[in-house]
């Protein structure tokens, strides 16, 4: 799943029935879906969050000209969906720890650091979140993160640099050096 | 730092969305588009569906410009009559507090000013009444004098 699915190749702009529109669903939802819910830790919202992108994905579709396009363009709302929509909850925000932890979806590497690096990333900055998530989940360079983020590459390296240190420390503080 | 990117890399790996999704999202394109009338979209601009979308294609959605960084907020409809309401009522406290702060201020000021004037006005009367005092000491002084003449 780590790889983005191939799409269903769209003739042209105005070549884009609904069958298409399901195809593009059915292979990018893990996407969409994945970027919400290890932004917000919240499973429900992140459903909502991917259901209104790929409705507004509908809306916009004969302005996408490209498969990578489309990509590209769920990726950028989605995100920016996501931050905002942490921004607006953040006043009734509970602690990461009354959080339900995510079923584990990995069957390698260690569970209990990988739990504690989802609180951990869940709990950078908005804008330092979506870059990390954007580099781990999409693998990401940083000069595609700024596309997406509309930002400078030099900000992405050093929110990327800032959060994994920050990670770094707190992992170390709470499970040890031995394994990072 | 090796170790921390591959542990990234397998916390942050993608999930599959609960089952159904993708048909919850088709049926949501073909619901008719009474929930904008309400309440607007959960999250984003407003959704307009098309007219039949199993046989529409793409160039009949309605032309909108693509989405910026900065969207509208999805439950502000429904919030923002309480907000409204909320910033009324404690214009109207604050009002009200700052009209019985200044009524209190010049009941204060004019009774202060009263006790003034009473103090002067007795301030006066003893002043009299020791100028009194001392006209009928002279008096009950002289006609010994005379007397003794």
């Amino acid at each position: 799943m780590g790889e983005p699915a191939p799409l269903p190749v769209i003739e042209a702009a105005d070549e884009a029935p609904l069958d298409d529109f399901a195809d593009i669903v059915r292979h990018q939802q893990g996407m969409v879906f994945s970027i919400a819910l290890h932004f917000l830790r919240d499973r429900q919202a992140a459903e909502e969050i991917a259901q209104d992108v790929f409705l507004h994905l509908h809306q916009h579709l004969d302005l996408l000209k490209s498969p990578e396009h489309v990509v590209f363009w769920l990726r950028k709302v989605t995100t920016h969906r996501c931050i905002d929509f942490a921004r607006r909850r953040k006043w009734s925000q509970v602690s990461l720890d009354d959080v339900p932890e995510l079923p584990a979806a990995t069957a390698t590497g260690d569970p209990l650091l990988q739990r504690k690096l989802r609180q951990l990333v869940a709990s950078l900055p908005e804008t330092a979140r979506a870059v990390v998530i954007l580099r781990y989940q999409e693998d990401l360079t940083p000069t595609e993160i700024a596309e997406v983020l509309t930002m400078p590459v030099a900000t992405v390296k050093s929110h990327l640099q800032r959060s994994l240190a920050m990670l770094r420390e707190k992992v170390v503080r709470v499970i040890g050096d031995a394994r990072v | 730092m090796k170790e921390l990117d591959h542990e990234l890399t397998n916390a942050l790996r993608r999930e599959d969305p609960p089952a159904g999704f993708a048909e919850r999202v088709l049926r949501r394109v073909g619901e008719p588009p009474h929930a904008e009338q309400t309440w607007g979209p959960p999250l984003g601009g407003p959704i307009r569906l098309k007219p039949d979308p199993t046989t529409v294609k793409a160039t009949t959605a309605v032309k909108a410009p693509l989405p910026s960084a900065e969207m509208s907020g999805p439950p502000a409809p429904a919030r923002l009559p309480f907000v409204q309401w909320a910033a009324a009522a404690a214009l109207v406290a604050a009002m009200a507090g700052g009209i019985n702060y200044v009524a209190m201020q010049k009941e204060r000021a004019e009774g202060e000013a009263a006790g003034v004037r009473v103090a002067l006005a007795l301030h006066i009367a003893g002043n009299k009444l020791q100028l009194v005092q001392t006209k009928i000491n002279q008096l009950h002084e002289q006609p010994d004098k005379n007397s003794n003449q």
